[in-house]
């Protein structure tokens, strides 16, 4: 696995929340704008761990960021409603956040 | 105590010698080691300005996507603690281009037999860029192991009078500092990809930010396409001079290499070796008179 294996699966999710964002309407777009905000500020902290290269936390958190990242694309198809999108990515971004909080020592 | 004429005598032997070894092979192209040396820091001072307009992207970023209510963090590059700010990041790479630019010079000062002058100042200017780089928190094993590898090299750099002899000198010292140099180019380019994506993503966050804002007249909605206009031409900027200077960092090694191996060839013309022999011979003449 690459050492931006990370970035990479925050990226694409970041472009995924992006595009639903400007199909929703109402609350559900503000949700999905605030989601891909954080989603941004995540990555660049991906990003920015990733130049931290004797980080050794870091293999780890990818690893686990790649499992949910895999999991919600593996879901994704199934999912009919925004609702439940929102609900998948905010997981996913609680998982990112908590294993960056790790490598960062946070 | 040795005699003036012994001295001389020793002299006239040491101009026939130099005399042979010139059949042998041409003078040092100093010039070629001089654009090396050129290059690198060349790279690294172009390095020094992209990091800085990276730096200054951050700052637009978050003064894009801060919420109110403000605090005096608000505009900190952080997100829950967990801090993206890239100037601590950039830094390792730039001590990296440090190490490299001071290592070809210190070439270039051997190849001229400088010794006194630009040879120590580059050797010292080596070692602290070696010293600079290893205390960097963040910086990668690989890249600490190939900065010490050009500094050990320079290190057993002797200081040899005889061309010939500086000729094998440097066509060891290069070919053992080879594998240093291709690890911080890794290193280096490493980190330039790691920025351009850094560079794409605040891009992308202030055009998704930009997009959302609902601006109250005709005036703001003129100063919001100002600031994002200047968002993308910045950004557009800094991206290619992150490709140009991972092109130009990746040139450095197969460029080492060729400068290295024009160390076999004598590609000059007859007058150019006349003028070298002449210059080699006046030089040697110099060093021998103080031995008077």
């Amino acid at each position: 696995m690459s050492d931006h294996a990370l970035a990479e699966g925050l990226a694409g999710l970041a472009s995924r929340v992006d595009s639903l964002s400007q199909l929703a309407e109402g609350s559900d777009k503000e949700a999905l704008q605030a989601d891909a905000e954080r989603l941004t500020k995540l990555l660049l902290v991906a990003i920015a761990r990733n130049m931290d290269a004797t980080n050794a936390q870091y293999q780890d958190a990818v690893n686990q960021v790649a499992a949910a990242t895999g999991a919600i694309v593996a879901t994704d198809k199934k999912i009919q409603k925004v609702a439940d999108t929102i609900a998948m990515v905010a997981k996913a971004l609680d998982v990112a956040e908590k294993v960056l909080k790790k490598a960062a020592g946070v | 105590m040795t005699s003036p004429r012994l001295v001389l005598t020793r002299g006239l032997m040491l101009v026939a010698l130099v005399a042979v070894f010139a059949g042998c092979g041409a003078a040092l192209p100093t010039g070629r080691f001089d654009a090396l040396a050129a290059a690198s820091k060349g790279v690294e001072n172009k390095t020094r300005e992209t990091d800085a307009d990276i730096v200054k992207l951050t700052r637009r970023f978050m003064i894009f996507t801060a919420q109110a209510p403000y605090k005096d963090t608000s505009f900190k590059p952080e997100i829950d603690g967990m801090d993206f700010d890239f100037g601590p990041r950039l830094a390792p790479r730039l001590a990296a281009l440090d190490v490299l630019a001071s290592y070809t010079q210190a070439l270039a000062a051997f190849a001229r037999k400088d010794y006194q002058g630009d040879l120590d100042q580059a050797t010292q200017s080596l070692g602290g860029s070696v010293t600079h780089l290893a205390g960097h928190p963040t910086v990668s094993e690989d890249a600490k192991k190939s900065a010490g590898v050009l500094a050990t090299v320079v290190n057993e750099l002797g200081r040899a009078y005889i061309e010939r002899m500086r000729r094998a000198e440097l066509k060891k010292a290069m070919s053992k500092a080879q594998p240093g140099i291709e690890g911080i180019v890794k290193f280096v380019t490493a980190i330039n990809r790691d920025g351009a994506l850094a560079v794409e993503t605040m891009r992308k966050g202030i055009i998704t930010k930009a997009n959302a804002l609902k601006p109250s007249d005709g005036m703001a909605k003129l100063q919001l396409n100002e600031a994002v206009e200047a968002v993308i031409v910045d950004t557009t900027i800094i991206l290619a001079e992150l490709t140009q200077e991972s092109a130009a960092v990746e040139a450095i090694g197969p460029a080492h290499a060729e400068v290295r191996d024009s160390l076999d060839k004598d590609d000059r013309t007859s007058l150019e070796k006349l003028k070298a022999l002449v210059a080699e011979v006046k030089r040697l003449q110099g060093a021998l008179s103080s031995l008077k």
